[in-house]
């Protein structure tokens, strides 16, 4: 329990909260919302991971091929169609939530891609 | 074991267990035991302290520097027991780290150590019953706090589930000392005297000798912590000692002797 939430937490063998890291701001934290506890203890829902760097890579190709560049929050998803995609058949249908715009995240993915201003 | 003070006021000594070292806890405590206090709050570092202000954040950060855990609290109550028959004894601790060591188990050990209670610092009454009734089972007395926010209603849960004492939270904010107390807190312990016959004691911001006595005179039980925190931290060395002058430094002022006993 942290922070008056009881949900799944990232912590050591004593209850210690541990400390975190993400590129993106929003998945910078040790917990997360009971509701996704909820979904992945009911099954209905499967979670998986990203790296900053596949974040990275696939917020860029985002922007590149269609114009729209997502929050490094959301580019985690995307990273994950990414590697979904090449398994799947051109009839498959695919839905990604972009859940957030990525103008707040320009800064990092300056940083972090190392583009020139 | 009855939480029991044995002056009026009582005091209460709060700690953080493993600042700098849990063999240097053990004789801080020995000492606020000898020089007074009625009953120990020994407080479990957490890496989330929420309710603490900077004193406690530091010790707590020290404590885990060495690895303190709950558990290690748990072996170093036991002992500290072992030397100290008649003074209240109660784990402080955020929820987290019980919850990790599972809520039976942490009764049975606190229970085996010989613990008169617990307080758990973010553990509201309404989410507080697979506690409330592991700690009942195990004879462990829920301490809870009431704060000058909380509405009567709420006084009421809170009082009807608490057992030892009832600790009053002198104002909102976070742990810390305080030049003046404010207003709130005797208002609280006015309201609370409606909702319950248990003793109350009122923590947060109390560090002198005034104003443990000023809250003497309407509190049954002051509470002690960061003052005692910061004169560990500031007497790196003679720890035991220092904490010893101060608690007697206080509870030396109102020298009425009362057992209020529960």
């Amino acid at each position: 329990m942290l922070q008056g939430t009881y949900s799944y937490l990232l912590q050591d063998a004593q209850g210690q909260i541990a400390p975190t890291h993400s590129v993106s701001a929003g998945l910078d934290y040790p917990s997360l919302g009971p509701e996704h506890a909820w979904l992945h203890d009911t099954g209905r829902a499967e979670y998986v991971a990203a790296s900053d760097a596949e974040t990275l890579e696939a917020a860029t190709l985002l922007a590149r091929t269609e114009g729209i560049i997502p929050a490094l929050e959301s580019a985690h998803a995307v990273a994950e169609v990414i590697k979904r995609a090449p398994k799947m058949k051109k009839s498959d249908v695919v839905i990604v939530s972009i859940s957030g715009r990525g103008d707040k995240d320009v800064g990092i993915l300056r940083e972090n891609l190392k583009i020139d201003s | 074991m009855p939480l029991t003070f044995y002056k009026k006021p009582g005091l209460i000594v709060y700690v953080t267990c493993g600042d700098p070292s849990l063999a240097t806890t053990r004789e801080i405590v020995l000492a606020a035991i000898e020089a007074g206090a009625d009953v120990i709050e020994l407080g479990v570092p957490f890496s989330d302290p929420v309710a603490d202000g900077p004193v406690i954040q530091r010790a707590t950060e020290r404590a885990l520097k060495q690895g303190t855990s709950l558990g290690q609290v748990l072996t170093l109550a036991a002992e500290i027991r072992q030397e100290a028959q008649s003074t209240g004894l109660i784990i402080f601790s955020y929820l987290n780290p019980i919850l990790r060591m599972g809520i039976e188990k942490f009764c049975k050990v606190a229970r085996a150590a010989g613990m008169d209670g617990a307080l758990v610092t973010d553990l509201p009454v309404e989410e507080a019953g697979e506690y409330l009734r592991a700690m009942h089972q195990h004879d462990l007395a829920p301490v809870f706090l009431a704060a000058p926010t909380s509405p009567d209603e709420r006084l009421r849960r809170i009082a009807g589930a608490s057992r030892g004492f009832v600790y009053a939270v002198s104002r909102t904010g976070v742990t810390g000392q305080r030049q003046q107390l404010t207003e709130d807190a005797r208002k609280l312990v006015k309201r609370l005297r409606r909702v319950t016959k248990l003793p109350i004691a009122l923590g947060f911001g109390i560090s002198t000798a005034e104003q443990f006595a000023e809250v003497g005179e309407f509190a049954d039980a002051v509470v002690v912590g960061s003052a005692v925190v910061e004169t560990v931290e500031r007497n790196s060395g003679r720890e035991a000692a220092a904490v010893g002058e101060f608690v007697r430094k206080l509870s030396t002022v109102s020298p009425q002797p009362s057992a209020i006993a529960q």
